[in-house]
Formats: structure tokens, sequence, C-alpha cells
């Protein structure tokens, strides 16, 4: 794999004020993104997933700033942005993001043609004739047949993965550098969803595309992740190659997330499942936000944040179970359940 | 204001971390208790919905303003016909004396029209009553075109000698007296073209011509009973009352002070009985309607005829058609209002009826009863609240429409709205205040049930509850 | 589609009969003072036989029926007090003109204002616009009509340094009317328009066109400020009812020779016909102002599938 990084975060921060108090929604993340390869980031609801790739574009509600920290990328720090004509040269042209719910991402008003002609003008200059016969090939590419006469029509004659594979085409429309896929087949059913995967990762390779995704669905992961970054309460508590975090997974949290897949479950065996609640960001975290949780939490997690301990050169953990001090910690016995030799995770 | 589930929180915080500092150095690598209560104490606070409502409200400044407003307004309506000092509403006050309709008086905090100095010297009416006194100074009256002599030329009065009798006439536009070039040049013949007063001192202490009333223990009553001297500083005053026309009088002579209580009480009860008629009316419909699915299509086809008609045409028809009265303009105000409340019922039970969450609860086993006392009322009654909150400045506003078009209330009942059409006709006048009144109280009703009603709506929306 | 608006049509048309027959009835409930223009002096037997040839004392049905009947042939009756025994249709045409050109003049500025403002204050969100059109949509919401309209003429008219009264001749004149009766609709577009384009705002496809890099500005025009005015066109008629009720007040309060001025007239007449007639002319105007809107929408809005559409109103 090629390892130019190409888009770099460096200790980010980032803070949103609501009705007067100020929730801090992403604390001090640092992350690298490689050339060509898919990064998976996993969490909960509200670990700060979305809030972090929104401010890869400028993207985050007018409540919320960028704190502190560094977002480098193409040469330029995006985090010093100011100006919507600076952020105009990065969204679409450079990053393109596919969301969650295909059923609300289209305009219910607009036809699709215009919605990827739209792209097609903004990013590639195409107009007219040219502008229609790209977003047939397009729609084509996305696996949308009878694709002139589709782009005629409106959001609500396509189904919900019709209109995921619209969403996708518009992505494309833009030719960016990198996509991020915000749990792109969430809301999809799942015969559908191995289709949108197969899907993207075949655009991937036929556009040569950098790509995020952000997912709480490990099978996902499995299926389309080459590293993965896991976020807890607006942090990177865990980041490594797939076959690492999967295979030797170093967080108290991870092993936690892990553990509650459903496929490892055993039938007649109580399904694991992480007690308590993320913490509310509205307060400081003291420490290792997940310690409160963590059936592995040591005094000093209580009192002083972990720092980053190196597990190899690809991978690095948040955890004071990595300390010299620390006593050895073993991982939950039903981890062992994930086979290397299993292959995906992703129902076959 | 801080929350006080937050406090709770942050101490608890605080005291966990005195617990944790006195860990010594080297069990800091040592596992830590394990607590549920710190699991869950990361997350959210606990949250009543009810509570929310009210501290989201109580973070609007100018709604709770608004409320206070509108509670001491409301209250004092209430209780204002049994303070002291207050003419009743509808009564055409009269001077006791001549016994002319007191119109279209200035608002004033106190009746007294002026303070004679003491010793200055009042002419006495005749006038049975135990305290008061009916005064003022004027000596005689001299008919039109009667020579009199001019002595002294002060500006706005002259004194002259008529009759025998010395005092003092105004001259201005309203006696136009013929003046010599040099009207300093005394003295000289003059006369009025018009009947003019003789005045004992250089002031007028009459109300249009009406006598005064000063208290007799302020005066000294000369022997014969006609003249008076005043023994000190004698307030002059409107009315044998100490009781002013605080918002003055209209041009019947009733009291607008009054007068304008008195119709904002028929106007707050004519918008909350509007209000409580289409609640109930639309509630009972609109359950009805929401749970017996073989009425929907019927009561559907209702609601969209109903639904079509300009409200504005059934209020005049029917007020039209009916004699004017409070429950003949209820009538016509409820007559259609309901409808909407019905169709808003009905259609929040179908909603809830098949909303995820509910069908999960039901099939959790939770009752009908708390369905709807937990899932759907707290949601109903804020929005019920708010279209009653608004369906009195709306009725209100209906009376002063209706009135305005003629088919109002009669004037013997005043309301805000045949005190405004009344008023109206003053606009540009002196006695436009006839007007401003009655506006001004309407509109600080009107617009705080609206504000109030709109926040109280924001505040018990869950959307809104952080 | 074509179904769907024959059947919306088809209604409206119910509706109508349903609401003239109500008037028709309601209004034979009237003492009969109403037919005359000199009741007091006319003995018995003359009012008996004036009513007799009226027609008045017909069964209800016999009544109704000639009374549709002349209406087909477009014939309203005749005035009993207003203008004895002219014909109410010669009367309203003469006076509709002046009316519907200031109808129309009003709606048209509404919207002219109405929108702009409504789209300043979602855009201003919590900003002085928003302030602003806040305090102004809450005044004329909560303030009845009849009052600030009062306030209107009489400063109005004295800042334009001209009469209260209105005079065709004077285009100077048309202005305090006009934007009198503008303003409830502008107040209820703003706030509408603000309330739908702050929702759309928030819709994922607003962040999507965000994403693929298009203009904020763009987004709010091309995206937010189109998909907000749609369902905006359902208004129109309501505020075509606004309009109606404002003209009534708007009309006698200036003496505009009109119909809502005409209407406050007979009524203080106590004129049973012309009153009758009017006030079937404005549920008229309210039901197809209504039909008018639900036909609009549905020829704009393809989402909409005709069949459910009369589910969701």
């Amino acid at each position: 794999m090629n390892k130019d990084v190409i888009f770099s975060v460096r200790n980010l921060n980032v803070k949103f004020s609501l009705r007067g108090r100020v929730l801090h929604a992403i604390r001090d993340v640092s992350l690298d993104l490689y050339a060509g390869e898919s990064l998976a980031i996993v969490g909960e609801s509200g670990s700060g997933k979305t809030v972090l790739t929104k401010t890869f574009m400028g993207l985050n509600d007018a409540n919320g700033w960028v704190d502190s920290g560094e977002i480098l990328y193409g040469g330029r720090d995006l985090a010093k942005f100011t100006t919507e004509k600076e952020w105009l040269t990065i969204r679409g042209r450079e990053i393109a993001m596919i969301l969650q719910d295909p059923m609300t991402s289209l305009n219910p008003l607009k036809t699709i043609g215009a919605q990827i002609g739209e792209a097609l003008k903004l990013h590639q200059g195409l107009r007219g004739s040219e502008a229609r016969q790209r977003t047939a090939e397009i729609l084509t590419d996305v696996g949308i047949e009878d694709a002139a006469h589709r782009a005629q029509q409106y959001p609500h004659q396509f189904s919900g993965g019709m209109r995921q594979r619209v969403v996708i085409a518009i992505a494309i429309a833009c030719q960016p550098r990198i996509m991020i896929c915000d749990e792109p087949t969430t809301a999809l059913d799942v015969t559908i969803q191995a289709q949108i995967l197969n899907l993207i990762r075949n655009l991937i390779a036929k556009y040569n595309l950098t790509t995020v995704y952000i997912t709480h669905d490990l099978g996902v992961v499995a299926h389309v992740a080459d590293r993965i970054a896991v976020m807890y309460a607006g942090d990177i508590v865990e980041v490594g190659t797939a076959e690492e975090v999967f295979y030797q997974p170093q967080h108290p949290y991870t092993w936690a997330l892990l553990s509650s897949l459903p496929q490892l479950g055993v039938k007649g065996e109580k399904l694991y499942s992480i007690r308590g609640t993320p913490p509310n960001l509205f307060h400081k975290v003291r420490g290792d936000a997940f310690a409160p949780r963590s059936d592995y939490a040591l005094n000093i997690d209580y009192m002083e944040r972990p720092p980053y301990f190196d597990v190899s050169p690809t991978h690095r953990v948040r955890s004071w179970l990595h300390d010299p001090r620390a006593p050895r910690a073993v991982p939950p016995p039903v981890l062992s359940r994930i086979n290397p030799e299993g292959g995906s995770l992703y129902g076959e | 204001m801080k929350r006080i589930s937050d406090q709770l929180a942050q101490r608890a915080e605080i005291s966990a971390e005195k617990q944790l500092r006195s860990v010594p150095e080297d069990q800091l690598f040592d596992y830590a208790p394990r607590s549920e209560a710190a699991a869950e104490r990361t997350g959210y606070s606990n949250y009543s919905y009810w509570g929310s409502t009210f501290r989201m409200f109580g973070k609007k400044r100018i709604a709770l303003a608004l409320l206070v407003v509108l509670v001491v307004l409301v209250t004092f309506t209430f209780i204002q016909p049994y303070l002291p000092g207050q003419y009743p509403a509808t009564k055409i006050i009269n001077h006791p004396i001549t016994g002319k309709q007191m119109s279209n008086i200035g608002p004033a905090t106190t009746t007294e029209i002026a303070t004679a100095p003491e010793g200055t010297g009042l002419v006495v009416t005749p006038w049975q009553d135990e305290e008061w006194l009916a005064v003022s100074n004027v000596l005689a009256t001299i008919p039109a075109r009667k020579a009199i002599t001019v002595t002294e030329h002060l500006d706005q009065w002259v004194k002259v000698d008529v009759d025998g009798k010395s005092g003092y006439v105004r001259n201005d536009f309203t006696t136009k007296l013929k003046m010599p070039d040099d009207p300093q040049n005394v003295p000289y013949e003059s006369r009025s073209n018009f009947a003019i007063k003789l005045f004992s001192t250089p002031m007028d202490y009459t109300q249009g011509g009406n006598e005064l009333f000063v208290r007799r223990d302020d005066v000294r009553v000369s022997g014969d009973g006609l003249t008076a001297t005043t023994v000190r500083n004698a307030s002059l005053r409107l009315l044998p009352t100490e009781a002013p026309f605080l918002f003055g009088t209209n041009n019947a002579g009733q009291d607008l002070w009054g007068m304008v209580w008195s119709g904002t009480r028929t106007s707050l009860f004519i918008g909350f009985v509007v209000a409580l008629i289409e609640a109930a009316v639309g509630i009972l419909v609109g359950v009805i309607w929401g749970y017996v699915r073989k009425v929907d299509r019927v009561m559907t086809e209702i609601y969209n005829v109903i639904n079509n008609i300009p409200t504005t045409i059934v209020l005049i028809l029917i007020a039209y058609v009916l004699r004017p009265g409070i429950f003949s303009l209820i009538f016509a105000m409820t007559l259609t209002g309901w409808v909407s409340m019905a169709r808003f019922i009905r259609n929040q039970i179908v909603i809830i009826r098949d909303r995820d969450y509910n069908m999960a609860s039901r099939c959790l086993g939770t009752g009908t009863l708390r369905i709807i006392t937990r899932n759907l009322l707290p949601y109903l009654v804020s929005v019920i609240m708010l279209r009653m909150a608004l369906a009195i400045p709306g009725a209100i506003g209906s009376e002063v429409f209706i009135t305005y078009i003629g088919l109002g209330l009669p004037l013997s009942i005043p309301s805000l709205g045949n005190l405004i059409t009344v008023g109206r006709k003053f606009v540009s006048t002196p006695q436009s205040y006839q007007l401003l009144f009655p506006t001004i109280v309407l509109s600080i009703v009107t617009v705080s049930f609206y504000i109030i009603g709109n926040s109280f709506a924001d505040a018990a929306d869950p959307r809104n509850h952080v | 589609m074509l179904k769907y608006i024959l059947k919306r049509v088809a209604a409206a048309v119910l509706t109508l009969i349903i609401i003239l027959s109500v008037v028709f009835i309601l209004v034979r409930q009237m003492p009969i003072e109403g037919y005359f223009d000199n009741f007091d002096k006319l003995d018995k037997a003359v009012i008996d036989a004036r009513l007799q040839q009226m027609g008045l004392r017909d069964p209800i049905f016999t009544q109704m029926k000639n009374f549709f009947g002349a209406l087909l042939r477009g014939d309203l009756g005749t005035s009993a007090r207003y203008s004895v025994g002219a014909s109410i249709s010669d009367i309203i045409v003469k006076k509709a003109p002046i009316s519907i050109r200031m109808g129309v003049l009003s709606m048209a500025l509404s919207l002219g204002l109405g929108i702009p403002l409504g789209g300043a204050m979602a855009r201003s969100k919590s900003k002085l616009w928003d302030k602003f059109g806040t305090v102004f949509i809450v005044l004329v919401n909560a303030v009845p009509a009849a009052v600030y309209y009062i306030f209107l003429q009489a400063y109005g008219s004295n800042a334009l340094g001209i009469s209260m009264l209105f005079e065709e001749s004077n285009p100077v004149s048309w202005i305090l009317p006009v934007f009198s009766m503008s303003l409830g609709s502008i107040a209820y577009y703003a706030m509408w328009l603000r309330r739908y384009m702050l929702d759309e705002m928030n819709k994922d496809y607003v962040k999507l066109a965000r994403a693929k890099g298009v203009k904020n500005s763009t987004v709010t025009m091309q995206h937010v400020f189109r998909n907000a005015f749609v369902p905006m066109i359902q208004y129109i008629p309501s505020t075509l009812l606004f309009t109606i009720s404002g003209s009534i007040y708007i009309e006698s309060l200036y003496s505009i020779p009109g119909m809502g001025g005409l209407l406050v007239d007979v009524i203080s007449r106590q004129d049973n016909p012309m009153v009758q007639a009017l006030v079937m002319i404005y549920s008229c105007i309210g039901i197809i102002g209504m039909l008018l809107g639900d036909v609009l929408m549905v020829l704009i809005d393809p989402r909409i599938s005709f069949a459910r559409k009369a589910e969701v109103r």
C-alpha cells in the first residue's frame, strides 16, 4: 500500500455552544489518512465520528468551532479557514460525502439529473448535453439502468437503495480525492447493504479514491476497512490496521465493543453489553473517559488522561494498561472467537 | 440559573475526586473499585417533562414578564369594581348643580382643577351638602354688547368696572373684546359680542362655566351664605369627590377608567369562554373522530366543508342573524372554531396510535391509559394550551371586528370592541385618549396571550428540551 | 392528476351549494323589516301582499328552488333598503372593480414584502432581521387589525399629508389602504416562509448540497428557498381571506366605494337581500381561493400523490 499521508489531523479540538453551555465534542484528536486507503472510524452514537468528518469539510453547524489544532491537506491548514470561499476549494472538489439516509439526502423537488448536474457544473465545468451525457455515464457506473430516462425523474420515484446509488453518483460527479461515507448503509435493507458496499469498493478502485467510513457497524468495517480508528467520547482511543484492531485489540473500550458483536454470541448465553452510558461532554472529562464503564479501570484512569502507547508502528492505543507499571490485563475470552481464518465478519 | 441536577452531579464528581486524590502513589496502577452508579452518572441527567418545560419557559424572560403583567392585569380587572373611589362603568356622571353631563374630560390623576390661595373670595352657589361647597369666582354675567369700562390691561385679562361692580374679564378669542389702538392706555370703553363672565380674580375657577367644589373646612362662608373666603390654600375640585377620572370621560360623560376595565372583563370573558368551548368541543369530537374509525370518513367530509368556509363570513352571518349579545357572539365565534382543534386532536391520535414508540410501548405491555397519559397527553396538553392561548386574542379581535361593522355588543355592555369603535371617531382630536386607553389595554392583553402561548408551546415541545 | 382536480372541484361545488343553502335559510329567519324601506309606515295588509309578491310566504324549498334558479341566470335579487328596487347584481358589478384592484394590489404587495422578509429572517436567525420580523409578526398577529388600521389611517395620512379618505384619482391615497390590507398577509407569509426555510435548512439534502461544494447563498436560493416556497402556495388562498376581511374594514374606514364597505353599509341598514348576496359572494371567493391553492399545490409539487393529498390536509 502507498504510504503517503494525504490528510492529517493534529491535536484537533472542536467545541459547540448549546444553550449557553459548551460541549467539547472533539477532544485532542490526531489522525493521518494515507492515499488510497480505506479508514473506518467506529464508535457509538454521539462519540463524535460525524462531527470529526464534518469538521474536515467546514460543515459543522454555526454554533461549533475549531478550538485548536490543525487539519493539514494539500499544504494548507483547513483549521485556519474562516471564509466560505476557502472551504469551497475543498468541499466536493477535494472531499465528497455520502450521508446516512438516502431517503432525505436528495432534494425532493429537483430531478436526479439536476442534482448530479449541479456537481458536474461546479467541479468539472460541464453543462448542457455534455453534462447530461456524463450524468448518464455516472448513473450507469453506480448501477442505475436506463440512466438517461431515470435522470429526468424525481427522488420519490426511486427506492432507498437506488437513492443511495444516486447519492454516490453525486459524490463521484464531484471527482474528489477523498470520499467520506457517513453510515452509508445503516438506513438500508440488509439485502441492499452488501450491494452498496461492493459498489463503493468498485468505485474506489475505479476512481482511485481515499475513503473514510463512519460507522458503528463492525460488520461493515470488516468488509471495507484497511485501517480502523475507534472513537469514544470525542477521542480516538485506538487506531491500527483492520487486522490489528480486530485480532489484537488493546483498549478496554475496543474489547467491550467487539465483545458486544452478536456474531460472537453463543446460543443460550447472555449477549455482552457495555454498562452505563457515554459521558456527558458538557462536563469536563477527567482521566480516561471510558474508566467509569470499564471492567479494567485503574485508579490512575480517574485522574489523568492516558497518552498514546505504540503497540506496533501502525497500531496506537490510549490506555494506561500499556504503562509498564500497570498490571497485565487479559482481554475478555470471548474475543478469541474472532477467527483470523474466518475472513469477513460480514454475513456472507 | 443552574440546573439542580447539574449541581448534584458536580458535587458527586467533587467528592469522587477527593476520594481518588487520596490514592497513594504506589496504588495508582491498581484496579479501581467498580461502581455502577459511576458508570451511569457519566450519562445525561434524569429528565422530567414538566420540569423541563417549566425550566425552558422560565428562560424566556419576555414571556415570563408578560405572564406577570397579564396575571396582574386580569386580577385587577376583576377586583377593580370593589376598589374604593370607582365610578360604576356605564353610569353617566352629571354635574350636581347644572345637571350637565361631564363629557370629554381629559384624563387626570386628581379631580383638582385649581388651587385657590388663602384669602380668595369665592361666590357660593346654594347647594345642600354636608362636606362640600359649590363655588366659583364668577361675580356676574355681562350681557352681549353691554359697555364696560376697562381700568387695567393685563394681556390675558382686563380689569373692568361694570354696573358698579369691579372684576376681571378674559381677554382672548373666547371674549373678543373691542380694543383701542393702545390697550394699555386705560381707562376706555369696551364691549363683547357675546355674554361674558365677570370674575372676582384674574383666574377662572370654573370648569367650562360649571361650579367647582371645595371642602367646607377650607373656607369661611359669609353670613348671607352667598360668598366665601378661603382660609388656607384650598383645592377646587371638578366634582364633590377626590376620585379622579384616570382615563377621562367619554362623550356621554361616563368614566372611561371604569368602562375600560368593564370592557376588558367582557372581552376576557368572551375570550375565555370561546377558548374553553372550542377546546372542549374540539377535544371531544377529535377523540371520537380519531378513535372510532367508522366516523372518520364522514367527519373528514364535514371538516372539508366547514374548513372551506371563510371564518369571517360565518361570524358576520351569524352575528347578523342573531340579536347582538355576548352569547350570540360567543356562539358565532365557536361555531366553526372547534373544527381545527378537533382535526388537530384527531391527527395526533391517529399519529400517536401508529407511532413506532407507541407500538413498541404497547408490545411491551403498556396499558392504553398509560400510553395516553405518558406519551400522548404531554404533547397534546402543550399544543392545546397554545391553541387556547391563541384563541383568546383571536376572540377578542373578532369582537372588535364584529363591533366595528355594526354587529357587536350594545354600548350598554362595555367591551373593548365598542370602546375602540367609539374612540375611533376621536382619533385625531384632543380626545384621542378615548381611543388610546382601550387600545393600550387591549394590546397588552392580546400580545401577552400571544407571546405567552407561543413561548409555552416552544417550551413544551419535547424537541426543544436538551 | 386530472381526476384529482375534478374531484376537488366537485367537492368545492358541493360545499358551495351547502353554504349557499345554509346562508339562504339563515337569512329567512331574520325579521321581515329587512325587506322594506319604510316598514313602520306600512299597514299589515300591504306588508302581507308585498311578502306574498316577493315569494317569502312560499314553503322554504320552493323559495330555494326559485333562488338557485335565479342565481344560475346571474340574478341575485333586488335591494330592499340600500337602493330600493335596484338589481343587486348591478350594484355589485359597479362596486366590485375597485375592490378587486385593491385586493390584487395588496396580494402582490404582501408577496413582494412578506417573502423577502421571511427569507431574510430565516437567513439571519436570531439576528437583527429576525428580531425585527418577529416583533412585526407578533404585533400584527396579536393586535386586532381594526386597531392598527385606525392608527395607520390617522398617522399615515398625517405623514403623507393627505386626506383620511380615499380618492380614486389620487394614487397617493391608494397607499395606506393597500398597505394596511397587506400587513396581515405580509406577517403570515414571513412567518411561514421562515418556519419552512428553517425546517428545510436542517434537512439532509441541504447538508449534501453544501458538502458537494455548492455556495451557501446558492443553497439558500436554489434548494432551501425553492423547497420552502412550494408549501407556501397553499397559504395564498388563506391570505385571500385575510384580504377579504381586511377589505371589509378598510373600505368603510377610508370610504372606498367597494364591496367591503358595501357589506358594512347594508348590514347597518339591515338590507336582508343584499347581506345575503354579499355573504354568498364572499363565501364563493373563499372557496374558490382554497380550491385554487389545492390545485396549484398538485401542479407544482411532484411529490404529492394525488390520492393521499386529501388525507394530508
